[in-house]
């Protein structure tokens, strides 16, 4: 055999073999070209289904806020119920926020990380002592400002400040 | 005659292009050595495993899609790779025969490169990849309600190592950081390994066609 037709023969396998392959592609899928280019699910819906963080920002993530005293007065307890929307777990590493008394300003936070399981609810609570002198007479949700949250989803980390948290405070 | 023979043993074992030889069963083992490139965001919330024979990504662990003719194509890919491996071995062995020295050569001239060309052709779209992501921060930018959601990246260009992604919309009160990491597996190693024993078969199937 002469080495042109050798050299012929090898350059045009690879070809063929690619050209092949495409061909069977189509023919698999009964010649659909749009089931054999996207396949069977739309992408479009199926990366809107993956992709989390639009769904997190439209979601009212704290619901039942609530912020009282504890009966003998000596604690300031704020207690919520955050719904997680998600198909994975998350860990509140963090959440803070500043309650209004009588002009002072009191920084309340979460004791330890809370860990929520995929679409899962968990009810969280933040208490602080109060001394005799801060307790007020009244107060309401009105007097919470700069609520922060820092949320881990399997390593990536969340930081949602007031507004993000769906304007509930 | 034993004398005869105890001289042609060791020239047969020396006319094989060894390099080639080993080169072609790397390549032909190539393919199936899975992954040559690992991203990571997160922990393990998006997970890109990605060599030219396949890509394969999963979100928050749900796989991810996979068209039948991207599917298809990587077969044509793995097919044309372990073709290159065996031509590459056949020629490399075929070489102790002086009848067929001219078409091993041939086999060897056209199989040795190709595989250099897949490696370089591989970091080189990794490398424009990464370029744009960092480079272009439009990529990950998008409208949250009447906020502008945007990321910014600062991918390691050496393909291995760690970087993070950040960013967030001020309107909505949100931000945002992913850590990124980015490892070359063992069977790019392997592929480099066999690109490299490939060019050198080109270069000792000359020497070896003298013998």
């Amino acid at each position: 055999m002469s080495e042109k037709i050798v050299r012929a023969i090898l350059r045009v396998i690879p070809t063929f073999l690619l050209i092949t392959c495409i061909v069977a592609a189509f023919a698999v899928q009964d010649w659909n070209v749009e089931r054999t280019i996207f396949g069977e699910e739309d992408p479009l819906k199926k990366a809107g289904e993956l992709l989390p963080f639009e769904s997190v920002a439209e979601t009212e993530l704290l619901e039942d806020v609530n912020l009282k005293f504890s009966e003998d007065r000596s604690k300031l307890i704020f207690e919520a119920v955050l719904n997680w929307p998600l198909n994975v777990p998350l860990t509140i590493k963090e959440m803070s926020a500043e309650v209004l008394l009588d002009g002072n300003v009191v920084n309340i936070s979460l004791p330890s990380e809370v860990d929520i399981p995929a679409k899962g609810s968990e009810r969280l609570k933040m208490e602080r002592s109060l001394a005799e002198a801060e307790v007020p007479t009244e107060i309401s949700t009105q007097n919470i400002r700069n609520m922060k949250m820092i949320l881990d989803i399997r390593g990536i980390e969340l930081e949602i400040g007031e507004s993000g948290l769906g304007g509930i405070i | 005659m034993p004398e005869e023979i105890t001289k042609q043993k060791p020239e047969v074992w020396r006319r094989i292009n060894w390099p080639g030889a080993i080169a072609g069963v790397l390549t032909i083992a190539l393919p199936f050595m899975g992954t040559w490139w690992r991203l990571t965001l997160g922990m393990d919330a998006v997970i890109m495993e990605i060599s030219p024979f396949g890509v394969d990504m999963s979100f928050f662990g749900e796989e991810a899609i996979s068209t039948p003719l991207f599917w298809w194509l990587c077969l044509g890919l793995k097919l044309g790779v372990v073709y290159l491996g065996v031509l590459l071995l056949v020629g490399s062995i075929l070489s102790i025969s002086d009848r067929r020295a001219a078409i091993a050569e041939q086999f060897v001239r056209f199989s040795a490169r190709k595989l250099l060309w897949l490696v370089v052709a591989f970091v080189v779209l990794l490398l424009i990849v990464i370029t744009l992501v960092n480079q272009l921060p439009g990529i990950f930018s998008s409208f949250i309600g009447d906020s502008f959601f945007q990321l910014q990246s600062d991918l390691p260009y050496y393909l291995s190592g760690e970087g993070t992604i950040s960013g967030g919309a001020e309107g909505v009160g949100m931000h945002l950081t992913i850590p990124v990491f980015m490892k070359l597996t063992r069977a790019f190693a392997v592929a480099v390994l066999a690109a490299t024993l490939g060019i050198v078969s080109r270069v000792y199937q000359k020497r070896v066609s003298i013998l």
